[in-house]
């Protein structure tokens, strides 16, 4: 329910929770198709923010 | 004069320390080891906290993740905004009216395609995405028109620096202006002030090289290599401008509005762009161009997160507070000279990690020299650093596109030496006379 009311806070909050979620799941995409580790693990650390900011976690 | 206590002079020393073993990590992990910018940053993050007893507070590197989040999300709605573009066959529509229309006269040509090498750079505040976007369709355009593949790479490298430093994004600058609560607002004149004679003076440095390198023939008289769409590809109309004009009209409406249109965020702008190509272009399946423009996004947004943790642990530790108290004992006359070497040095491993960690306290050194021209001079430096070696990031991804040879990127870098002295030069000059350009604009 707190998710929600945060969700709605404003008319772009939707919008750009949309937007966010679209990028993690292509950044999961992109990881899951890159063959070198490094590149995994630099995807690793970009979801962490995206994710956390996603959930507003923080 | 009162001596400093033993405390502080160990304090200072415990800081220095743990500068030098995340200055040495950083270096390690990027030069020796060729792990990716954002790995290196990450990893001299993790190793600042261990040197300086702080390992228990892993949180902190998170809490620095957050550091860049809005520059992240800019950047990785702008990339699908540009591979939007390119799947839809408007880039290289847009190239194939350029070369027709100005395949002999150089100078128009090289102009035109200066914008067009800059325009991916303008809009996301990346000089690699102006490198893998258009700078690949540009390429064989000019060695079309009679400029030999280097000086052609080269001015293709210069182009997406100058975009990258070129209005209405400016990453280094949202990075140095974060660093001391300066909000991006302002930036425009400044940053075209800066960019525009580069722009020319590198558009004519390269038609002047056509001439030279084909004595005799007619630049670009009918031997562009670059392959023309065939007329079942091609998009006719105005329609090919839709897209970015509408990204030009929302950026200056809300710009130009004084608040009564609301700002919906350039993250949205550059949506609602990627959209419109889908629309406006050769059809295109949504979900894999989404997919490629968060591929080709994620080194910078990596970047970007350990950048952000970087400064979180520098911030934590006192090393920032060391790093500008000490940009502050320095003579104001060489502060200019250091911030003209170190932020292209620095920069040559990443241009946003120099900025962070370079630019922000150079500029508090330099309160009062008009701050927002400083910045714009500042970013101008940091970002030459992706023109430099060891990792060059913008002539490989050049040369790698170009299919060229191992060689070609050091003649490239042979060939942009001279330009590449003459950007610091000017950016130097901005940066000194920043008080009098700033009440010039």
């Amino acid at each position: 329910m707190t998710y929600f009311k945060l969700a709605t806070a404003s008319w772009l909050t939707p919008l750009y929770l949309l937007m966010l979620a679209v990028t993690v799941v292509a950044v999961a995409v992109n990881i899951l198709r890159e063959e070198k580790l490094s590149a995994q693990i630099v995807g690793g650390m970009v979801l962490i923010p995206l994710v956390l900011r996603l959930l507003l976690v923080k | 004069m009162p001596r400093p206590s033993c405390g502080r002079v160990m304090l200072v020393l415990a800081q220095l320390i743990t500068f030098i073993c995340m200055i040495g990590t950083f270096l390690l992990l990027a030069a020796a080891l060729k792990l990716p910018a954002a790995l290196a940053t990450a990893g001299a993050a993790t190793v600042g906290l261990a040197v300086s007893g702080n390992i228990g507070s892993l949180y902190h590197l998170i809490e620095g993740a957050f550091g860049y989040f809005d520059v992240i999300l800019i950047i990785a709605m702008a990339m699908v905004f540009m591979a939007a573009l390119e799947a839809a066959g408007i880039l290289e529509e847009i190239s194939y009216r350029i070369t027709r229309r100005l395949g002999d006269k150089p100078l128009l040509l090289s102009l035109a395609s200066m914008l067009l090498v800059m325009l991916p750079g303008m809009l996301t505040g990346s000089s690699t995405a102006a490198a893998m976007t258009t700078g690949r369709f540009v390429l064989p355009v000019l060695v079309g028109a009679g400029i030999a593949p280097a000086r052609a790479g080269a001015f293709v490298a210069l182009g997406s620096i100058i975009g990258m430093i070129a209005p209405p994004v400016n990453v280094p600058v949202m990075i140095i202006g974060s660093g001391i609560d300066m909000p991006y607002v302002g930036f425009d004149l400044p940053l075209l002030f800066l960019a525009l004679p580069a722009a020319v003076a590198v558009s004519i440095w390269a038609a002047a090289g056509a001439k030279k390198d084909r004595p005799g023939k007619k630049p670009g008289a009918g031997s562009a290599p670059f392959v023309p769409a065939s007329d079942v590809e091609r998009i006719s109309g105005i329609k090919v401008f839709i897209p970015i004009l509408a990204l030009v009209v929302m950026m200056f409406a809300v710009r130009l509005s004084n608040g009564s249109i609301p700002d919906p965020g350039i993250p949205f702008m550059f949506a609602v762009g990627a959209l419109l190509a889908m629309v406006c272009g050769r059809r295109i399946k949504l979900w894999d161009t989404v997919v490629r423009g968060i591929g080709m996004a994620m080194p910078v947004m990596g970047v970007l997160v350990g950048a952000g943790m970087f400064v979180q642990v520098m911030t934590l530790t006192g090393v920032r507070g060391l790093l500008v108290t000490s940009a502050l004992d320095i003579p104001r006359a060489w502060i200019f000279v250091a911030a003209a070497v170190a932020l292209p040095v620095f920069g040559a491993i990443s241009a946003y990690a120099s900025s962070s960690v370079m630019g922000v306290p150079i500029l508090l050194a330099l309160l009062g020299n008009n701050e927002i021209v400083t910045a714009a001079a500042l970013s101008m430096l940091a970002s030459i650093g992706d023109l430099l070696p060891p990792i060059a990031i913008v002539p490989s991804l050049i040369s790698q596109s170009s299919g060229e040879g191992t060689d070609y990127r050091s003649a490239l870098l042979r060939q942009a030496t001279v330009p590449i002295l003459l950007l610091v030069l000017w950016a130097f000059a901005v940066l000194k006379w920043a008080p009098a350009i700033g009440k010039l604009l």
